[in-house]
């Protein structure tokens, strides 16, 4: 993404309602937020809805924004709010459990797998199909799919993705260890 | 010396490491047959998510165009 966006001569413009700034955000971040709501496992049509109620709310709400994180921070993080709103769940996040609690029932007390990943190439034929890997997308309670769609896709850094979920990095390194070995597991299930 | 466990807590988890430390892992990852699988299995993952987006985005471009027209309308 261009800088400009970043610049506060281009927030200041948002906030004048300067209509070639608004046209720019518009233009450049639709696909991302279209894009991230797909990736969240919505339909074509909730993801429409998503995507036009969340630039409702930016503008609702840029004259608020101090320009303390990134533009585009801000914008997701709306995003997620209003996609949270949808699924009307994971608004709030429970605690996360210990992520070595999580690990137990896979290592011995040395560190040692217990069993490892097995039939790599039944794991990879399942990996590449559209409809199990959707499939197992779909059991990701929310703030772990989005998690790992911005690391994953949108290729964003840690402390922006903590700062659209507002979560500790603690907490984000257990959204997302659980986030991949859930889909892992789940598509070790169906290759066999 | 890093266990099987540390060395999945660290990839899966995007811990912090140091380069030392980064080297250690992909020693690790090479000689373990069991965390090089696992290491390959996320990389599938990963990059089969990314295709099946981007593909589905592809298929939903007029989609696309037509959001950003409408929040033009409204919001310029």
């Amino acid at each position: 993404m261009p800088t400009t966006f970043e610049q506060p001569d281009f927030l200041r413009r948002l906030k004048d309602r300067d209509r070639k700034a608004a046209e720019e955000m518009i233009v450049a971040h639709t696909k991302h937020l279209y894009h991230a709501c797909l990736g969240l496992g919505f339909s074509a049509p909730e993801a429409e809805d998503i995507t036009q109620s969340s630039w409702a709310a930016f503008f609702d709400s840029i004259h608020a924004f101090e320009g303390r994180s990134k533009l585009r921070t801000f914008l997701f993080g709306i995003l997620y709010n209003k996609a949270s709103e949808y699924r009307k769940k994971g608004k709030r996040l429970a605690p996360e459990p210990d992520i070595e609690r999580l690990m137990d029932r896979h290592f011995n007390e040395k560190g040692m797998w217990l069993e490892g990943p097995k039939d790599p190439e039944k794991f990879f034929a399942a990996a590449q199909t559209a409809e199990l890997i959707f499939g197992c997308m779909e059991h990701l309670p929310f703030p772990q799919r989005m998690a790992f769609h911005l690391k994953e896709v949108e290729g964003e850094l840690t402390e922006e993705i903590c700062r659209v979920l507002s979560v500790s990095a603690n907490n984000l390194g257990v959204l997302l260890y659980r986030a991949r070995n859930q889909l892992r597991e789940c598509l070790q299930k169906k290759a066999r | 010396m890093l266990s099987c466990k540390d060395i999945v807590r660290i990839v899966s988890a995007d811990e912090k490491i140091s380069w030392a430390r980064r080297w250690e892992v992909r020693l690790h990852i090479a000689i373990c047959p069991h965390c090089a699988r696992y290491f390959r299995q996320l990389g599938q993952i990963r990059s089969s998510w990314q295709k099946l987006v981007a593909q589905r985005l592809e298929r939903e471009d007029d989609a696309v165009r037509r959001l950003e027209a409408e929040a033009i309308r409204k919001f310029c």
